[in-house]
This record gives C-alpha cells, sequence and structure tokens, in this order.
C-alpha cells in the first residue's frame, strides 16, 4: 500500500467517525469498519470480525485499515 | 485473581509484553514503562519498526499532545502477557522514541488505558522492601 493510499484510508476513516455515512452508507457507533484502498470490506462488532472479513477478503494481515467508529479522542503522554 | 509482579528496572514501573506476528506461535517480548499520565483510547505506545514488523491491521492516525505532538499512525497489533488472559489485539501508536528520550532498555510506553483492561494494578514492595509493579487480572 502506498503512502497516499493509507493517507486516503485516513481521510476517509475520519469522515466516517465525524459524519457517520460514507457514499450512501449508514456507520453506527461503536462499530468496526474494514478499509482498503478507499473501499468499505465490510463492518462488524468487533475487531476480530472484521479482521477475518478482510482476511475472507483476500487481505492479508500487515495490509488494510480497521477502526471504531467513534469521535476522535485526542491523546495527551504528560 | 492471576497476578504479574516487575521488578521496577532502573528505579522505574515497567511491563514485560509480549508482540506477536500474525501466524507466529512465539512473540518478541518488549518493556514498556507504566506512564498513567498517558491518556487516550490508545493504551500503547511503540517504535515505528515494531509497529511496522508486527502491525496486524492500520488503524486510523490520532492527535497527541504532551511530551511529542502531532499527528501519529496508529496500528492493530496482537500482544499478550503470560499467565494474564486480556484482549489479545490492540492498538498502539508508532512514534519516535528517541523522542521521549526514554532510558536505554525500555521500548515504549503503556498508558491508562491499557492499565485499564486489568482488575488492579499499581506499585508495590516485595518482601525485601523492593519496588515491583503489579498488574492482575
Amino acid at each position: 500500500m502506498s503512502t497516499a493510499e493509507q493517507i486516503d484510508d485516513d481521510t476517509i476513516a475520519h469522515m466516517i467517525c465525524t459524519r457517520r455515512e460514507y457514499q450512501g452508507q449508514r456507520f453506527e457507533r461503536g462499530e468496526f469498519v474494514g478499509l482498503m484502498n478507499g473501499r468499505v470490506i465490510g463492518t462488524g462488532k468487533t475487531f476480530e470480525e472484521v479482521d477475518t472479513l478482510l482476511l475472507n477478503a483476500g487481505i492479508p494481515h500487515g495490509l488494510g485499515m480497521v477502526f471504531q467508529v467513534e469521535e476522535p479522542v485526542p491523546h495527551v503522554i504528560r | 485473581m492471576t497476578a504479574v509482579r516487575v521488578p521496577y528496572f532502573q528505579d522505574l514501573p515497567t511491563i514485560l509484553l509480549t508482540i506477536k506476528s500474525s501466524g507466529e506461535a512465539h512473540g518478541i517480548v518488549r518493556r514498556l514503562l507504566v506512564d498513567s499520565g498517558f491518556t487516550g483510547e490508545c493504551g500503547l505506545l511503540l517504535s515505528h519498526a515494531d509497529c511496522s514488523t508486527f502491525r496486524k491491521r492500520i488503524a486510523t492516525a490520532c492527535d497527541v499532545s504532551g511530551a511529542i505532538q502531532g499527528v501519529y499512525m496508529r496500528v492493530w497489533i496482537s500482544c499478550s502477557i503470560p499467565s494474564l488472559s486480556f484482549p489479545s489485539t490492540q492498538m498502539a501508536i508508532a512514534a519516535d522514541i528517541l523522542e521521549l528520550a526514554l532510558p536505554d532498555g525500555i521500548d515504549g510506553l503503556a498508558g491508562l488505558s491499557f492499565l485499564s483492561l486489568f482488575r488492579r494494578w499499581g506499585a508495590e514492595r516485595d518482601p525485601a522492601g523492593k519496588w515491583e509493579f503489579v498488574l492482575e487480572k
């Protein structure tokens, strides 16, 4: 995956987290979403569910994005 | 209830976390500094190299402020602490460990979100009076 594709997936993920919608598909708060090259591969209730969907779609570990639909929480390291 | 006790390392509270690559039975052990002042959704911070080597999936980037600042990549990793059970897939922030000026031998941070996975955590003295960090499940 190129850097540009990663950035694109990250942008889409943040869009989904804030708008709860992408290309006509609605997303529930708390659900996990699998993305690859700008395409939603699937959703599930756990990381493991979505990880399996990605594997079944031929996307091996190390590739593909998984995120949970929620408001971004800033991290602080004191 | 099961507890793991880690003697202080260079007078600092640390934990030993085993990180695994996909399909590997055994992983590599990393020593992480316990930092309850590290807050946010993500409870682990590891080097770019470890996150690249052991990432299971990419996660969304996140904003970090404080000792390091900016937008940081996050990854999902498989990890464990022998004898303690907890959700084995965790998110970790990928960062330049040198920026944090951690002592030699420390490979990253374990923050409040990670500690909150356990029933009890904290510093205690062993029978000889030496400090150790305790995680109990």
